[in-house]
């Protein structure tokens, strides 16, 4: 197989550096721009495999960029911000990228977000049994076991629960969340993601408290951990 | 000053001066040119506290000119019939001026008094600041260029054990920094007043479990111990901003007892109007009800506690309890604070009976109708 490439856009030497030792020596082809026309290029360009776009950039809002890549590039864009802001992480979530990173981060973290995405793009189609930890999902009976016995869920709970597992590894805003299993005329019932997850976890979880497989993202949505 | 205000205290000082005249005047026969002239000063003096010095000489010429034209007899004239009236007239006009002018340089001087006092107390806070601040910063900063320099200094000589005991001094120390740098931000949001809560349900179990969750490693040598009563409902309230409050409370329950001490959180809701709880409230009762309820969360240790006289104290900014040895800049609770109270809610400090610390943090919030359509 091909190294996968990833292009690293942004303008603070030091961090490109940073990325570049870590990324070659988890064996991927590295690309670097500066400034966001150069992403933008080089993007075009080369066609990397995923793209880490840093949102303050010198020339462009990266928000801005994020939304004309999103234009023709498919593949994963994890966004790297300093700033902490929650409004502008849901922003960049709803844009369409797959995921986030505040700075500092942890290259373990980066390590293991760059490897979701992957797997999250190289795994369309779905087995029709899953085994996630201690669960099973079958998607043809539409059951799912834990530890071997049949976990009874209500509609709503195994459509959130789908929805999910669909998205291993990608942060779900709550917006999001409830678009896609309550639909559009739900967006003021911002209450419902918080019961259901809560009782999905009930569920699921073997500590409900600390969950391990529904991950709260503080202020911003869940993320659902697989492996 | 901008020429548009300048010239509307000339408006406004000519415009009250005609106008106390005007009324006046209908009424010189009754009460006599002398009152006439007091009243009229008093008006000068008036003016002087408000405007500034030029429009305040021009109301106290103006004045002196109507009193001599209109009031003094001959009327209608600047002529001054008798001795007593010019020296009079002269008299109103120094007097005038004088009020004036002194007026004018008293609130000069208290300006400068106030911002001399002003000065003053900020100076003694940004000594404060830089005493707590420079260590705070400093010290992680050394730890940082010390074990580089080691590092790069004695490539050969260290044992694996050594370069690993140096690396993770730095992440430490880098860690540090950041934690410092957050509290900074946090600490200029709120006097920008830029905290703008983004209210959202929130469930309490998630919020007081992800707290905890994530500061797992810091809390590994202490017990903790949660008491969260049962179905609490969704609360509205900022999650982000919640977070930090509990974990700035946490922290310091962390820093401020020794290892192995015990750290109890509780949370539970009250009915404002006491009477019943809001288990018993049936569903689908009034919605104007709503607002009726509070969330009490309680963080509290076993430690030394607050000595009393200082528990007003803990919240101020940059303050730290007397001889305390542990690290921090005194912004977290100052935080704490200001993130509540950004909420609507309250936090207290308060002398735990069996000693320890405890605070109490109360947010008011709007509950749901326990309903929601399963399935």
């Amino acid at each position: 197989m091909d190294k996968e490439s990833i292009l690293i856009i942004d303008d603070e030497g030091a961090i490109r550096k940073l990325l570049q030792i870590t990324l070659q020596a988890n064996g991927y082809k590295v690309l670097q721009a500066a400034t966001a026309k150069e992403g933008e290029l080089f993007a075009a360009m080369h066609q990397p495999d995923l793209i880490l776009l840093d949102l303050g950039l010198p020339d462009d809002d990266g928000q801005n960029l994020l939304k004309i890549l999103r234009g023709w590039f498919q593949k994963p864009i994890i966004i790297l911000s300093a700033r902490h802001s929650e409004t502008e992480i849901i922003k960049a979530l709803d844009s369409g990228a797959n995921d986030y990173l505040v700075k500092p981060f942890r290259t373990g973290e980066l390590m293991a977000r760059i490897r979701s995405a992957f797997r999250f793009t190289q795994t369309p189609n779905i087995e029709p049994i899953l085994n996630i930890k201690n669960l099973t999902i079958d998607f043809t009976a539409r059951t799912v076991k834990k530890n071997n016995e049949i976990v009874k869920l209500t509609t709503t709970e195994y459509a959130l629960l789908m929805l999910l597992v669909k998205n291993e590894g990608k942060v779900l805003t709550h917006a999001f969340i409830l678009r896609e299993i309550w639909g559009p005329g739900y967006i003021e019932h911002s209450e419902y993601p918080r019961v259901f997850v809560g009782q999905l976890r009930k569920k699921i979880e073997d500590n409900p408290n600390q969950p391990t497989m529904i991950l709260t993202e503080s202020g911003v949505g869940y993320r659902f951990v697989g492996s | 000053m901008g020429s548009q205000s300048r010239i509307r205290h000339y408006f406004f000082s000519i415009l009250i001066v005609l106008s106390v005249a005007a009324l006046c005047y209908p009424f010189t026969d009754w009460i006599g040119y002398h009152s006439v002239a007091l009243l009229l000063l008093l008006t000068v003096s008036v003016l002087a506290m408000r405007f500034s010095l030029y429009p305040v000489l021009v109301a106290a010429t103006l004045s002196a000119l109507i009193w001599d034209f209109f009031f003094i007899p001959p009327y209608f004239t600047f002529t001054v019939g008798n001795q007593e009236d010019a020296l009079l007239l002269v008299m109103y006009f120094v007097m005038a001026l004088l009020a004036g002018v002194f007026n004018y340089k008293l609130r000069q001087f208290e300006h400068i008094a106030f911002q001399k006092e002003e000065r003053e107390t900020s100076i003694k806070l940004y000594n404060t600041l830089f005493d707590s601040l420079s260590h705070e910063l400093r010290t992680p900063i050394s730890t940082i260029l010390g074990a580089t320099d080691v590092l790069q200094e004695n490539e050969e000589k260290l044992s694996k054990q050594d370069k690993q005991e140096l690396t993770s001094e730095i992440t430490n120390a880098a860690l540090r920094l950041n934690n410092q740098l957050e509290n900074l931000l946090n600490t200029s949001r709120l006097e920008s007043g830029f905290i703008k809560p983004n209210f959202e349900w929130c469930d309490v179990n998630e919020l007081i479990y992800n707290t905890l969750n994530k500061l797992q490693k810091k809390l590994s040598d202490h017990k903790t111990h949660i008491e969260i009563a049962d179905n609490l409902p969704l609360v509205k309230s900022d999650f982000g901003l919640m977070e930090q409050v509990l974990t700035n409370l946490i922290n310091n329950a962390v820093n401020y007892t020794p290892e192995q001490s015990l750290i109890t959180i509780k949370a539970y809701m009250v009915k404002e109007e006491g009477s019943a709880d809001f288990y018993s409230e049936k569903q689908g009762e009034s919605k104007e009800n709503t607002k009726t309820y509070t969330l009490k969360i309680e963080v509290s240790d076993n430690g030394k506690g607050i000595p009393i006289d200082e528990m007003g104290a803990v919240f101020s900014k940059f303050y730290r309890l007397d001889n305390t040895k542990t690290g921090g800049t005194g912004l977290g609770l100052f935080i704490a604070k200001g993130f509540v109270e950004a909420q609507g809610g309250r936090i207290k400090a308060l002398d735990k009976l069996d000693n320890g610390a405890l605070f109490v943090i109360e947010l008011p919030t709007t509950i749901l109708p326990q309903t929601i359509h399963h399935g």
